[in-house]
């Protein structure tokens, strides 16, 4: 509701003063954007302040600075204060957990208090988006900026700031340098392409969630083929939250003239895991392929290297996502699914549309992206659970014999998922769904159709739910 | 620039006609809280005795048993901060007002809906027009509730003639259905344990504040105050916070200590009222609620 007043508020604030400097439309997108994260809880804006401040003198630093030493105590000065402020933030609490239990099983007792740590909202995806800069610039890859209020835009920019897609400097700090000229069609798109992530999050992801929380929160009382249903739905539930999101900010993003990368590519009709890593969560899984793969070594000739460091990257990954083993065991199974598709498969990378111009895909696609979609919806389990007991006594009981009972579903959210699959198979050749469709048709009826996918929105639209990544 | 606004305006013109017309279509349909507002507004000067408070006096006091005008103004979920606001509109109207019954339940003191920021603020904001805090996010059926809710209660009574009207002429609660008596103690226990869960120590403070500007707005007028516990069955008060309840129960008595204008009867746990004055878990049916009402009168009538 508040997102609803403030929008329109900004977007017509923001193209009246298009005339004036490039300065004026970056300063204001960087007030609108502390405005807009303050509202959530504004004690943490000096976090993205210190971030963008420290990035910004490091960036002119190295810009500056030839001698190898110096320019790596810079990038370690970097690494150090990001890593430093979101490793106290997320993880503090954990460690000394961890670290507790860890002694008590030696039968040493410590008393370290936790402190109760409250996560500042996107501090996961800001801090690598100003990592990647300065690593960037070390690396001299991308030129530094010396215009202050273009980087802070950049850092800040309201619409990815909370939940990504986790930007890239050589992508989105270049578009704060030029000024930008109000494009029609690429405001109508992104209007289409916000809808359609509303869609996503307000019906689907918030119907899906309605069971997936009775039965996660219950599930000693549910049937193994229940069970199965709750893991599917919460595999469709965070999908249709954070892809909805996502699409929601790329769209948000058209309407002041910026163009976000990708975020999810159709990852539910990936033929094989690692397809399904190309897919999913796009600007995290290079961000990880390029800042911490690629750094490890080459992976080309020597195959242990290469296990070793595609568990790094998926246990670190798991990590990110959240300081709990859940997420860590997550990480790892994702990495064990992944593993047989990259060493046998010669790490074919398919990234081509599935089936392609045809109707339906063969028999082969279907059963790979079958097979796909039941290995990540397995270690989803891990992902959603409370604990790691939690999600080994959940899997304990699909195993069971209660796995051939009729499972108690709720049909509703099943035919909801029916829907959306069948319109994203239809549109999965489009950036999104709703890409193309009424492109051509006369006004009346192009109309009509967003008219109804507005009372879809209103009618269908359950209890409102916090989107699942904006605790990460 | 220009194109793309205009295009807006045009496409989502239809959607605020709609939600203009069907706002002002649901504000007409007849609900409790407009019913009790507009009676204040009409006859407030004629009441002499004023019931406030949740659903234990909704369900529990009846206004025809006593000999002076008395109005019941309690309603579900209604909490402490909303009473103010409605003694605080009309306090310059009643001006023959001799008493003010408010029940002080299990949950009182530890609840508010400011805090809690309840949906029914809506309704008291839009009905019983209060002085509520935010109110503009509070201003509007349409943007508050669902669409298929609000589609369902315009088809309702547009179309079918039905409405949610609960209330009699005198404030109290028009039908009473009833449970059986396995029925009543399985809910008296799974409120209770709800209640426990809805605690909420840190609205105590501003509870106490909330009771104390009332007192101190009737003190002046030299109205009484009777606040009342209401009794509860046996499953209820044995799964109750035992140190709540104790705080709660010092409280009041310190206030009927403290204020000459005010009295405190306790009758939570009292023998007088067994599960067949129930008519679910924690609300009096017609005759627990006729009971708890001459007890009151009883009461009023010694001062």
């Amino acid at each position: 509701m508040v997102f609803a007043v403030f929008l329109p508020i900004v977007f017509i604030i923001y193209w009246s003063i298009s005339k004036l400097n490039i300065k004026y439309q970056n300063l204001f997108l960087v007030i609108v954007s502390y405005i807009f994260y303050g509202w959530w809880d504004w004690r943490f804006l000096s976090l993205i302040f210190i971030s963008t401040l420290v990035d910004y003198f490091i960036g002119i630093g190295l810009a500056k600075c030839e001698e190898k030493k110096i320019r790596k105590i810079l990038l370690f000065t970097s690494l150090g204060i990001n890593l430093g402020i979101l490793g106290f933030f997320k993880y503090f609490d954990f460690f000394i957990g961890s670290f507790m239990s860890f002694s008590s099983f030696f039968g040493i007792s410590l008393n370290i208090s936790t402190m109760n740590i409250i996560l500042p909202v996107g501090i996961s995806f800001y801090t690598l988006q100003t990592l990647s800069y300065s690593i960037d610039v070390y690396k001299k890859k991308f030129t530094p900026t010396k215009d202050f209020i273009a980087f802070a835009a950049f850092v800040s920019f309201f619409p990815q700031l909370v939940a990504g897609p986790i930007e890239r400097a050589k992508n989105l700090l270049p578009q704060f340098y030029k000024k930008r000229e109000f494009e029609y069609e690429l405001a109508v798109d992104g209007l289409k392409q916000m809808l359609w992530g509303f869609l996503k999050k307000m019906i689907l992801a918030d119907q899906c969630a309605i069971y997936v929380d009775k039965v996660f929160n219950n599930y000693s009382e549910y049937s193994g083929s229940s069970l199965v249903f709750g893991a599917v739905f919460f595999t469709i539930q965070v999908y249709a939250d954070f892809s909805g999101y996502s699409d929601i900010a790329i769209g948000t993003s058209k309407l002041f003239g910026f163009k976000l990368m990708k975020n999810f590519d159709y990852p539910y009709f990936s033929r094989d895991m690692s397809e399904w890593w190309r897919r999913w969560h796009i600007s995290l899984t290079t961000w990880f392929r390029d800042y911490v793969f690629i750094p490890l070594g080459s992976t080309r000739k020597n195959k242990k290297l290469l296990v070793r460091n595609i568990f790094i990257i998926y246990i670190l990954s798991g990590l990110w996502h959240g300081a709990n083993w859940t997420f860590i065991i997550w990480g790892g199974l994702n990495a064990l699914f992944s593993l047989p598709y990259i060493l046998i498969k010669k790490r074919k990378r398919t990234t081509k549309i599935v089936a392609k111009g045809r109707l339906l895909p063969s028999a082969g696609e279907l059963s790979g992206m079958l097979s796909t979609f039941s290995l990540f919806t397995f270690a989803v389990i891990f992902f959603r659970s409370e604990t790691v007991y939690d999600a080994y006594k959940y899997i304990s009981i699909i195993f069971s014999r209660t796995l051939f009972s009729i499972p108690d579903v709720y049909k509703k959210g099943l035919l909801f998922i029916a829907v959306f699959i069948v319109i994203e198979w239809f549109g999965r050749e489009c950036n999104y769904p709703i890409e193309r469709i009424g492109n051509n048709w006369p006004r009346i009826l192009r109309w009509s159709f967003y008219y109804l996918l507005i009372l879809c929105l209103f009618l269908f639209t359950t209890q409102s739910q916090q989107f699942v990544y904006f605790q990460f | 620039m220009g194109k793309f606004i205009k295009k807006i305006i045009l496409f989502l013109m239809p959607i605020f006609i709609f939600c203009i017309i069907a706002e002002i279509l649901l504000r007409g349909i007849p609900n409790d809280y407009k019913i009790k507002a507009e009676y204040l507004e009409k006859n407030s000067s004629e009441i002499e005795v004023l019931v406030l408070g949740n659903s234990q006096s909704f369900y529990g006091i009846i206004p025809e048993l006593f000999d002076l005008t008395c109005y019941n103004s309690a309603y579900n979920g209604q909490s402490l901060d909303i009473d103010y606001l409605i003694l605080n509109k009309h306090i310059d109207k009643i001006s023959e007002l001799k008493y003010l019954i408010i029940p002080i339940s299990y949950l009182s003191l530890y609840y508010n809906m400011f805090q809690n920021k309840n949906g029914y603020m809506l309704k008291y904001n839009i009905y019983s027009k209060l002085d509520i805090p935010n109110g503009l996010f509070y201003s509007s059926e349409i943007l508050n509730n669902s669409l298929s809710d609000n589609l369902e209660k315009l088809f309702n009574y547009y179309h079918l003639g039905i409405y949610d009207n609960i209330t009699s002429p005198t404030g109290f609660i028009k039908n009473m259905p009833d449970f059986p008596e396995w029925k009543k103690k399985e809910l008296a226990t799974d409120i209770v344990k709800g209640r426990n869960k809805k605690n909420k120590m840190e609205c105590f403070e501003y509870n106490i504040k909330i009771l104390e500007n009332i007192i101190k707005l009737l003190e002046s007028k030299n109205v009484k105050i009777i606040f009342f516990t209401p009794p509860v069955p046996e499953n209820y008060y044995n799964g109750v916070l035992i140190s709540q309840y104790e705080l709660m129960e010092k409280t009041l008595n310190q206030f009927a200590e403290l204020y000459q204008n005010c009295i405190y009867i306790n009758l939570f746990k009292s023998d007088n009222f067994g599960y067949d004055d129930f008519y679910d878990g924690q609300h009096l049916n017609s005759s627990g609620a006729e009971k708890l009402t001459k007890k009151i009168i009883e009461i009023m009538n010694l001062l």
